[in-house]
């Protein structure tokens, strides 16, 4: 009995060996290294055929890049490193770096996506984003750009110190100082509109003497996801007025009668869409308000009533506000042919049965409808100086 | 057979019992295998409609065992329907146990192996699940209720949290318009959402259990009616979140909402990891009371004791979980079990009903 129960517990302990080898897929976090930014481009060079028509560039962290380099005064090594690979598929070419990295990149750390607008006129962006929706370590929250220039020019800054695709992320918070940035285009909500055949919109990040600049977007057509134009920093106001999607920021205008510039800063905007159906024909009303306050004032009022002069700025802003949205609806409607303001949700909301109609080709019924915008704005204060 | 004080549980227990059996794979696929059938935003409509029909369906088998109090199913389907149907119905029962025990110790080495233990093999990740499993179930109903009570609040708190963190991400514009194209969507979307409720049959086991049996449509009005609210909170909350053709492209649209959105301050930015382990007791649960109600019917209908049935079920669990040979497969392998649960726990136990009625007039 006892022997028994000494061999029995020998032979558990001899089994207890097998555990020795640890952990087989283990990979401890300074052999890997961290993918925070995928830039796509067209490969342009002339054996393009055989190499692949894809470059991916990867920007991935290297060791001690969080690290405050103090001993060393200013260091020129820079946190991170740009690999360039080339494939016909977005993933083959990753997993070509690993040819020439000893630490595999890993990607639950991906930031941003940027796709290079050549490269997205020609390609569906389900394609070329494909891969990063289906992985599992990459998270739907994973910023997605376009860059007007070349992409993986954005990855390389010349403040060393910063780490670009981080740096891009940052940017895209600063929704409450200004309206000419729109709402982040993750992944995940990519991933919802390429299923619906929606038209999406894509900040344009363009690289200008070695730092990142946020410059208009980029429109993807719903129906062939591929890049049909881009839009300008004004008309991406004329957006985030139209769909009232702003969180603050400033308009500044002219006043006529001094030739002076006004600045409001916004405290609120809201636009609601209405939609109409008549037979064929679609139509839309939207109505833009805002409340907010002068913050600089060059033009000083001839008028001797306050209120009087409030309300001819505030005429003044609204019609600088219709102008703009107008426009931005124009050439989306005439150039883009692509409704990215969300007109069609409020269609597929208020008549959800006329919506099962046109929703096949809504892109093109949209260009056609008739769209009315009014503008009211409430001046509320003037800073901290009276006039 | 039932022994002791220490083999009843409480009303409480029961609806524990039923909540921890109902929420299982479905949490995660819900919204997607819905709005694919439903096709518009009323899902959460056919949702509630769903759980309405497990009550009734969920009732019908606790009337029918509330009429034998003490026994199982299995003992008293004899009696009920002859030798024959009896022993065949409830062999049928027995099959459908061990699959859907199969099922779900699939759908978990699934998820498992994609988000978290990515190069274990499967078969790893299921071995240690199902002897942690078989450890439990061998003690019997009892410590199963007890264990049971200990995972529902964590998983009730963990759910709570976790799902309302994505209100960041929540567009009520996503979930209107409501009856848009009319009622006949919701109709085509029932089916699928009446599958998820799949976890009253538990009553034709546990019933025989309860302290008081004639409980057991509390139990299933309760069970349902707190599962229907997970349920709805996570059809809600990931079309707000996700839009309706977000969840439609997911794979596992539950997950793709937690991660996607990360929290800057907390003490955790990403949140997908304890919905994993939430998810996980979950499956672990489901798995543990269906291999129980396989071992007990088993027993029960060969007479034979208890626990050398849950040794041998063991391999059988593991071999048909191992079947399916892809994602796609271990879906339809959840389609034909649920197919089969339509008539096995729709209509056989009505038709058992009217027969027990029948039998008692006749006398």
């Amino acid at each position: 009995m006892k022997l028994c129960r000494r061999s029995a517990s020998l032979a558990l302990g001899l089994a207890a060996a097998l555990m020795l080898s640890g952990c087989w897929s283990s990979n401890e976090i300074d052999r890997l290294s961290v993918l925070t930014g995928v830039a796509l481009d067209r490969n342009e060079s002339e054996n393009a055929a055989s190499e692949g028509r894809l470059a991916v560039t990867i920007q991935i962290l290297t060791a001690g890049a969080s690290e405050p380099n103090s001993s060393q005064g200013k260091s020129t090594a820079k946190p991170y490193v740009n690999l360039i690979a080339t494939g016909n598929s977005v993933f083959e070419a990753i997993r070509e770096m690993s040819l020439r990295t000893d630490k595999p990149p890993i990607g639950h750390h991906l930031k941003a996506i940027v796709v290079s607008a050549d490269l997205a006129k020609r390609n569906s962006l389900e394609h070329l984003l494909d891969f990063f929706m289906r992985d599992n370590d990459i998270r739907p929250g994973s910023l997605v750009f376009v860059s007007s220039g070349q992409a993986n020019r954005v990855f390389e800054l010349k403040r060393g110190e910063e780490i670009p695709s981080f740096h891009m992320a940052g940017i895209t918070e600063n929704r409450y100082r200004t309206s000419k940035i729109l709402p982040p285009t993750t992944l995940g909500k990519i991933k919802g509109d390429v299923k619906a055949d929606a038209s999406l919109l894509l900040p344009n990040i363009i690289a200008q003497d070695g730092k990142l600049r946020l410059s208009g977007a980029g429109v993807i057509r719903g129906k062939t996801k591929k890049l049909v134009g881009l839009l300008s920093e004004e008309e991406v106001l004329g957006v985030v007025w139209a769909t009232g999607s702003g969180k603050g920021g400033v308009l500044s205008t002219i006043d006529p009668s001094t030739r002076r510039p006004v600045v409001y800063e916004v405290d609120s905007m809201n636009s609601a869409i209405r939609s109409f159906v008549s037979g064929d024909r679609v139509s839309f009303s939207v109505s833009i308000r805002s409340i907010g306050r002068i913050m600089e004032n060059w033009s000083k009022p001839d008028e001797s009533s306050e209120q009087r002069f409030l309300d001819r700025q505030a005429r003044l802003f609204e019609r600088k506000i219709s102008d703009l949205v107008e426009r931005t609806i124009e050439k989306l409607q005439r150039d883009c042919k692509a409704d990215v303001l969300g007109f069609r949700d409020r269609l597929r909301i208020e008549h959800p049965r006329d919506w099962e109609r046109f929703k096949s080709n809504w892109d093109e019924r949209f260009a056609q409808a008739d769209i009315k915008v009014d503008v009211r704005i409430r001046i509320e204060d003037y800073g901290l100086v009276v006039e | 057979m039932n022994t002791g004080s220490n083999n009843q549980i409480s009303t409480r227990q029961a609806i524990v019992i039923l909540i921890n059996y109902i929420l299982a794979a479905g949490i995660l696929t819900l919204p997607r295998t819905s709005a694919e059938k439903v096709g518009t935003t009323d899902v959460w409509l056919a949702v509630l409609i769903g759980g309405a029909i497990a009550i009734a369906a969920g009732s019908v088998m606790a009337r029918l065992s509330d009429r034998y109090p003490g026994r199982t199913f299995f003992q008293y389907s004899t009696v009920v329907a002859g030798k024959w149907v009896g022993g065949i119905v409830s062999l049928a029962m027995i099959v459908y146990f061990i699959w859907i025990s199969a099922f779900e110790v699939r759908t978990m080495a699934e998820v498992t192996s994609f988000f978290l233990l990515e190069g274990t093999p499967n078969w790893a990740i299921v071995i240690a699940f199902m002897w942690v499993g078989i450890y439990l179930v061998v003690g019997g109903i009892d410590p199963i209720a007890r264990l049971f009570e200990i995972v529902l609040p964590i998983t009730i708190i963990i759910f709570v949290l976790v799902t309302l963190l994505s209100m960041r991400i929540f567009e009520f514009q996503r979930l209107r318009p409501v009856l848009g194209l009319g009622f006949v969507p919701v109709l085509e979307g029932i089916k699928t959402t009446t599958l998820a409720f799949l976890g009253p049959e538990i009553l034709l086991v546990i019933t025989a259990f309860m302290k008081r049996p004639g409980a057991a449509i509390k139990v299933v009005v309760g069970g349902v009616a707190i599962a229907a609210a997970f349920y709805l909170a996570t059809v809600i909350l990931v079309i707000g979140g996700l839009s309706l053709d977000g969840a439609r492209a997911s794979t596992w649209p539950t997950i793709d909402l937690i991660r996607s959105f990360e929290l800057q301050g907390l003490l955790l930015e990403r949140f997908d990891s304890l919905l994993l382990t939430i998810w996980i007791m979950q499956i672990f649960s489901t798995f543990t009371i269906t291999l129980y109600a396989a071992a007990k019917g088993a027993s029960d209908l060969f007479k034979r004791g208890f626990k050398p049935f849950v040794y041998c079920f063991l391999p059988i669990i593991f071999l048909c979980a191992m079947m399916p040979k892809n994602i796609n497969e271990t879906f339809q392998m959840g389609d034909i079990i649920g197919n089969v649960a339509l008539y096995l726990f729709g209509v056989v136990p009505l038709l058992f009903l009217g027969l027990s009625f029948m039998r008692r007039r006749r006398r």
